[in-house]
């Protein structure tokens, strides 16, 4: 236990007796609230991202690079505002996209290829954790949602390309397939058959997006940062709105054994979590 | 009885119930076959009339070849229901990924991406090369995926693959020169371990924050104004390394990628388009001039008008629709106009009853009843006359000439569902 | 409190840095002779005629184009496109010679020429294969006196000095140290407030 913490023990008033327990309650909230923010990222990605990242011939230049960023932000920005608010934790967005990673690609060995014998190469998943990473580190520093929207919300979106080509690039090289030149996620796409998608259903640039030099993929990258900003204050709001303490009652006997000193201190609790964003 | 029984014996009655459904669930079923029995009948016998399919084998190993190849006719009395293929794939069902495509071609056209604008009232003839992949006992149909009427599938057969999995391997050597050992396993190694760097950032950054004190205390002092213990200089310290270490890692990271694939392309989103087979007159015209389908008979009767514009005379020797093949067994020259690799539960038992089955002289004008009998328009749920919007029917008739030479006519219109006795349909 | 010529001392750093970074970035003008990317196009200046410049390196880099400086060795096909109608009337002479420094023999400093001819079609083709690294200067003569000469150094081999990443790099632990500033002078205001 370093100083710092010792202090923070201090300022709670946590009784000698209760620090134990209370590392007990940290525990358990730990194991729930990680299953929480997995499912809770795992469904809202299935739902908003899904197909986009599902398969690696639907890894574009134009859409993929946009819809990831903006449908994962939205989980990020959630948990990144209820774990700050509650805690002052900055956790929030790494958790959410970790525990996803890591649903991710659960999935792929128990359903993709388990049950519908997909080969892995044809279905492994991008991640925004790196940008998730950027994004609790300056809420950290700046202490300010406003802050971490305008600059960690930009980052987020401008880094999920670089941060996955790095591993995806060997799978736009050309190769020859039937006569015509392709890229090796379309010879994976096409050689390995999934049943219910005829390749017309793609949604993938079709080149209309006129650029600046060859490729859409810094402009589409732009625009996702663009967006995030967006929906990172939106979904902040949202996440501050769940966490308003009225939702939560606590039992007079917890808080007792917590050392809050009965109802006149539950009152203050409610007070203080009324107003999350005082120390921004 | 006594109330101590009575519940004794719901209490093992709802035991039993739950053995059973848990049994039926947990019990795996057969392999997965005649999924295309849900496509509603309209779509089945008005759009997509595939013929003269063959397979290659049916018993393949792991890394083999089967090679399906056929024609389809795209019929002209297309429903309304289903959108035209303006834009269609040509594709294989089968449960995920057993067997792998190795080729596919639309009338000699590589088919890897979509084809456009097919006509309606034509033929195409398609060929399609798999692999076995994964050992088992698999229903291999061809499809064409249609923009907006779905898939259209077509006839299917049984292919056992033998072997092992394991052995099954794609060697693929790149434009650029990178020799592939195995698309299956390809770049996932790399992708695995990047993530797993990433991965170990993140979980260093949640640990470096919830070894400490976490709910109650924290939550503590944020009531009591102490914010500045909870995020120390530390802190700060820690968050900016993380911030310039992740930059660092992408930015590094992402150049190192770009000079060594160089040469890149993108996803190819274009289409195809392909020549139908050429148009062959139609020696025979038919018109249809009432349908009816007897229920409980399983009998579709239909009364047509046929001519024979041909200088030879020409006898009826198949009715097919929706994959169903009903022959005059009378007739050889029909019989033997099966491949021995057709599927044999497609073609029906019993023979196709004409009212007049000699040959139609040249020039002749004739009205025919046309009698398809067979359970298989029950079981093959080709029969919801009764609660569709769209009550018509279509099928190809097989004409044949003296010398043999088949000619094809099609044959759609209005139908009804009928209730009478199969014995009075036979007296007629 | 807050130190105040250490926040102009940091201010004045940071534009520094970022004119330097601008000068860097920006194209240098003169470098590459009459060859510069001009509207996104590689354009050759012929007098008061333009060419449209491309070089390729197939073997080597697909079908990727080059302007200036070819990045390899190996086999290179530069193709040069007429922009104005006039150029397809009058002769064209290409030479490509070793950077030297002496521009006397041009014979024996020439690795590729292409004698005076009238191309029709606008376009000059020429393929050559550099086997050693090293400086040359490319020579476009047009007109029947020759009187338009279009010179352009270009290097074939040597990779490009590439600021640019660096500078990024430098631009990230900035941003890393900036914040980290910021946070400690936000930390200062709160803790003046509470006291």
């Amino acid at each position: 236990m370093t100083e710092n913490d010792r202090a923070i023990l201090k300022v709670s008033e946590l009784s000698s007796r209760a620090i134990p327990w209370s590392r007990t309650l940290d525990v358990l909230i730990i194991v729930v609230a990680a299953f929480l923010v997995w499912s809770v990222s795992h469904i809202s990605f299935l739902l908003l991202g899904g197909d986009w990242d599902f398969f690696i011939d639907w890894k574009d230049r134009q859409y993929w690079i946009l819809i990831i960023p903006i449908t994962t932000i939205i989980m990020a920005a959630s948990f990144q505002a209820i774990f700050w608010n509650l805690f002052r934790l900055p956790v929030g967005a790494t958790a959410s996209l970790l525990l996803l990673l890591l649903g991710t690609w659960i999935v792929r060995y128990h359903s993709w290829q388990g049950l519908a014998y997909f080969p892995l190469s044809l279905v492994v998943p991008g991640t925004c954790l790196m940008g998730a990473l950027v994004l609790d580190a300056i809420l950290v520093l700046s202490r300010s949602w406003l802050v971490t929207g305008m600059f960690g919300a930009v980052l987020y979106g401008l880094l999920f390309y670089p941060a996955n080509w790095i591993y995806m690039a060997g799978y736009f090289q050309p190769v020859m397939n039937m006569g015509d030149m392709t890229s090796v996620a379309d010879l994976i796409g096409y050689t390995f058959p999934r049943a219910g998608t005829p390749e017309y259903i793609r949604i993938i640039e079709r080149g209309t997006l006129r650029t600046f030099g060859d490729t859409p993929t810094w402009v589409s990258a732009f625009f996702s940062a663009f967006v995030c900003i967006f929906l990172y204050y939106m979904f902040w709001g949202l996440g501050v709105l769940a966490c308003n303490a009225r939702f939560f009652p606590v039992g007079e006997r917890f808080k007792l054994i917590y050392g809050n000193k009965g109802k006149a201190a539950g009152k203050a609790v409610g007070a203080a979590a009324a107003q999350p964003g005082a120390a921004s | 009885m006594s109330l101590h029984r009575m519940s004794l014996r719901r209490f093992g009655l709802s035991i039993l119930l739950a053995a059973m459904t848990a049994a039926t669930t947990l019990v795996s079923l057969p392999a997965a076959a005649h999924g295309e029995r849900a496509t509603e009948p309209y779509i089945r016998t008005r759009t997509v009339h595939w013929y003269d399919v063959t397979w290659s084998s049916e018993k393949i190993g792991v890394n083999d070849k089967v090679t399906v190849e056929g024609k389809f006719h795209l019929f002209t009395d297309w429903p309304d229901a289903a959108s035209k293929p303006e834009l269609a794939f040509l594709s294989n069902a089968s449960p995920g990924a057993v067997m792998t495509r190795v080729e596919s071609y639309i009338n000699d056209m590589p088919a890897q991406q979509s084809v456009r604008q097919l006509e309606i009232g034509r033929d195409y003839p398609f060929k399609m090369v798999m692999a076995g992949r994964v050992p088992g006992r698999w229903h291999l149909h061809p499809v064409l995926n249609v923009h907006g009427a779905g898939p259209i599938v077509g006839p299917g057969h049984w292919v056992e693959v033998t072997g092992s999995a394991a052995d099954y391997k794609l060697p693929v050597t790149t434009m650029t020169g990178e020799v592939i050992d195995d698309l299956q396993h390809y770049g996932v190694a790399r992708v695995q371990w990047w993530q797993a760097g990433y991965a170990l950032l993140a979980v260093a950054w949640i640990v470096w924050w919830i070894r400490r004190p976490l709910i109650v205390p924290r939550w503590n002092a944020i009531r009591k104004g102490r914010e500045d213990l909870l995020i120390t200089r530390t802190d700060d310290r820690v968050a900016a390394g993380l911030l310039v270490l992740v930059l660092v890692v992408v930015i590094g990271g992402y150049r190192y990628t770009t000079q060594k694939y160089e040469y890149v392309v993108p996803l190819q989103a274009g289409s195809f388009k392909t020549k139908p087979l050429p148009q062959v007159p139609s020696l025979v015209a038919v018109e249809m001039k009432d349908a009816t389908y007897d229920v409980p008979g399983r009998s579709l009767r239909l009364d047509v008008e046929i001519t024979n514009q041909s200088e030879s005379p020409m006898r009826l020797g198949e009715f097919t629709t929706a994959n169903l093949r009903f022959l005059d067994k009378s007739l050889d020259v029909a019989v033997a106009g099966v491949d021995p690799s057709f599927p044999k539960d497609l073609v029906a038992g019993s023979s196709l009853k004409l009212s007049d089955s000699s040959p139609i002289a040249p020039g002749e004008k004739r009205t025919l009843r046309i009698e398809a009998t067979d359970a298989a328009w029950e079981i093959e749920r080709l029969v919801s006359f009764l609660t569709n919007v769209d009550s018509r029917v279509g099928g190809m008739l097989f004409f044949f000439d003296a010398k043999g030479q088949r000619h094809m006519a099609e044959v759609f219109g209005p139908i009804v569902p009928v209730f009478t006795q199969l014995q009075l349909a036979q007296s007629h | 409190m807050h130190n105040r010529t250490g926040c102009s001392w940091r201010r004045s750093t940071l534009i520094t840095c970022s004119a330097v970074l601008g000068l860097t970035l920006s194209q240098g003008a003169g470098a590459h002779g009459g060859l510069s990317v001009d509207d996104d196009m590689c354009k050759l200046r012929l007098g008061p005629f333009n060419m449209h410049f491309t070089g390729y390196q197939p073997e080597i880099n697909g079908n990727r184009e080059f302007c200036e400086d070819i990045p390899k060795v190996g086999n290179t096909i530069v193709v040069m496109d007429a922009i104005e109608p006039e150029l397809r009337e009058i002769p064209i002479e290409v030479r490509i010679i070793r950077d030297t420094g002496d521009e006397s023999q041009l014979d024996a400093v020439t690795v590729v020429h292409l004698p005076p001819k009238i191309y029709v079609s606008g376009s000059v083709p020429l393929e050559y294969s550099f086997t050693t690294p090293g400086k040359f200067v490319g020579l476009v003569t047009a007109g029947a006196q020759g009187q338009y000469v279009s010179r352009f150094p270009f290097s074939v081999g040597i990779p490009p000095k590439r600021y640019g990443f660096y500078l990024l790099l430098l631009g990230v632990v900035v941003l890393g140290l900036g914040m980290y500033r910021y946070s400690g002078m936000k930390r200062q205001r709160q803790m003046a407030g509470q006291t």
